[in-house]
């Protein structure tokens, strides 16, 4: 061996394991993943940020050039993270970014397709009822609900009422986009997109994915434009503006969540 | 317990039969429909609110409560008109451009309405000319922005950005969804934020001085 590899702590979400997984086969540095359950984004920011710093936490820093996060800002539930290593993030709002490739063409994507609702090897394999996640903010809120459960709480008139409004979240979807990302079972992956879609009397669309940000970000190539560098004891932040994130500016110390 | 006691026990509760009923035995006892909706239907959404706001009921209660206000409404509905009253205050709500998540921005409808306030809901993905149109036509005193994205949290500011610029009525700017906060919204220069439907009303009595 000519030179040591770079060796990076890599924290995902488990949303895109089969795209990690693949990425990590051939990218030049040694990396040691750890997955956390999908559906984080849905428990809050202070949750979800309390998750992550704690695998970010338990990382010796002595083994580690880096810690990567396969992550977007996510509802900011990277906020606040902090690291004693560099810490590298894409500059996404969230993972289907990640599985695009880039955030130019998910914004494309997104401005050219209101009302898509988005699939992945990952959101079809390890898709779990959001009711089974107590602390998820639509449970917490009584959102989540089956009509059973409301008949036997408000009695039947109230029952279709509130079927009616608040059951009806995909309401204002059209479409599916299935992002195929090359990994898995993708006939299968495309059945159930199909079927997904025509239960809910939307269009499917198959939509090329690409590994590129995720190789990028386990290869230690990270350009200013698509990955946020954090020195070590900066905390992230969202930039609100086309970086997405960037370095806590103000007093970390300042609460403005509430 | 007065007639007007029970009415509001009877919305707060969700009881709209009973709403229904108790209404039409308070005009029956010379109760005017004015009073009716100030001292029994609106302190009774505030205490839905309320009690929102410290988790003692989830958002199945607050709409359910509002359907037997709405019930109640029904019977006032054409008293009020005949009287000549109307709301004191007007709201133009609507999620932002891009965004076609409205559950939030429905329950804020509600929650304003309960504090009887007219309600303009424009739906989903209202474009910032959209936005200007409705301050144009109803003059509102306040309009509600609404987005659950990040994706397109960018659309709040365009959107205040062009409401100031335009040549529309003044009016108050109050944003709210899953990932907006205070500091977002000071920097993008809305009038206020709340984060949640009861607070929603809170804030919005405090920008139209109705506290």
């Amino acid at each position: 061996m000519t030179q040591p590899l770079p060796r990076y702590r890599l924290i995902a979400c488990e949303v895109m394991f089969r795209e990690c997984a693949a990425a990590m086969a051939n990218c030049k540095a040694i990396v040691d993943p750890e997955f956390l359950p999908k559906g984080l984004h849905d428990i809050g920011e202070a949750g979800m940020s309390s998750r992550i710093q704690s695998a970010i936490d338990a990382t010796d820093p002595a083994t580690y050039d880096a810690i990567l996060l396969a992550y977007g800002l996510c509802n900011n539930g990277v906020r606040g993270l902090h690291a004693m290593r560099p810490l590298v993030l894409p500059r996404a709002h969230d993972c289907i970014t990640l599985l695009l490739g880039s955030r130019q063409r998910y914004a494309e994507y997104f401005a050219a397709n209101p009302g898509t609702y988005y699939k992945s090897p990952g959101w079809i394999e390890r898709n779990t009822d959001p009711n089974d996640s107590p602390a998820s903010i639509p449970a917490r809120l009584g959102l989540l609900r089956d009509r059973a459960a409301l008949a036997a709480q408000y009695g039947e008139d109230n029952a279709d009422f509130l079927m009616e409004t608040m059951g009806n979240w995909l309401q204002n979807y059209r479409k599916l986009a299935f992002i195929d990302t090359g990994v898995g079972d993708t006939a299968g992956y495309l059945d159930f997109s199909t079927s997904f879609a025509r239960d809910k009397g939307w269009e499917m669309e198959r939509v090329s994915g690409s590994l590129a940000l995720i190789e990028g970000l386990l290869s230690g190539d990270w350009p200013e434009e698509d990955f946020l560098v954090l020195p070590p004891g900066e905390r992230i932040d969202a930039s609100w503006d086309e970086r997405i994130v960037c370095p806590l500016r103000k007093n970390p110390d300042q609460n403005d969540n509430g | 317990m007065t007639t007007l006691q029970e009415l509001a026990m009877a919305v707060s509760s969700g009881n709209r039969k009973a709403a229904k009923a108790l209404t039409i035995q308070a005009l029956d006892e010379g109760v005017s429909p004015g009073d009716l909706v100030d001292l029994s239907l609106v302190p009774a959404m505030a205490a839905v609110g309320e009690r929102f706001k410290n988790n003692e009921i989830f958002v199945p209660e607050m709409l359910i409560a509002a359907r037997a206000m709405k019930e109640s409404m029904t019977v006032l509905e054409p008293r009020l008109l005949a009287a000549g009253i109307t709301p004191k205050y007007t709201a133009v709500i609507g999620t932002v451009e891009g965004d076609l998540h409205d559950i939030g921005k429905n329950l804020v409808s509600v929650m304003w309405k309960g504090a009887n306030v007219q309600v303009i809901d424009l739906g989903t993905n209202v474009s910032s000319a959209k936005f200007v149109e409705a301050i144009r036509e109803h003059k509102p005193q306040v309009v509600g922005l609404s987005a659950l994205l990040t994706t397109t949290m960018p659309a709040l500011g365009e959107t205040v950005r062009v409401i100031r610029a335009s040549d529309a009525p003044p009016v108050k700017i109050m944003i709210g969804g899953a990932p907006i906060n205070q500091h977002y919204a000071d920097e993008i220069g809305a009038d206020g934020y709340a984060p949640d439907a009861g607070t929603a009303v809170d804030k919005i009595l405090t920008l139209l001085g109705a506290i």
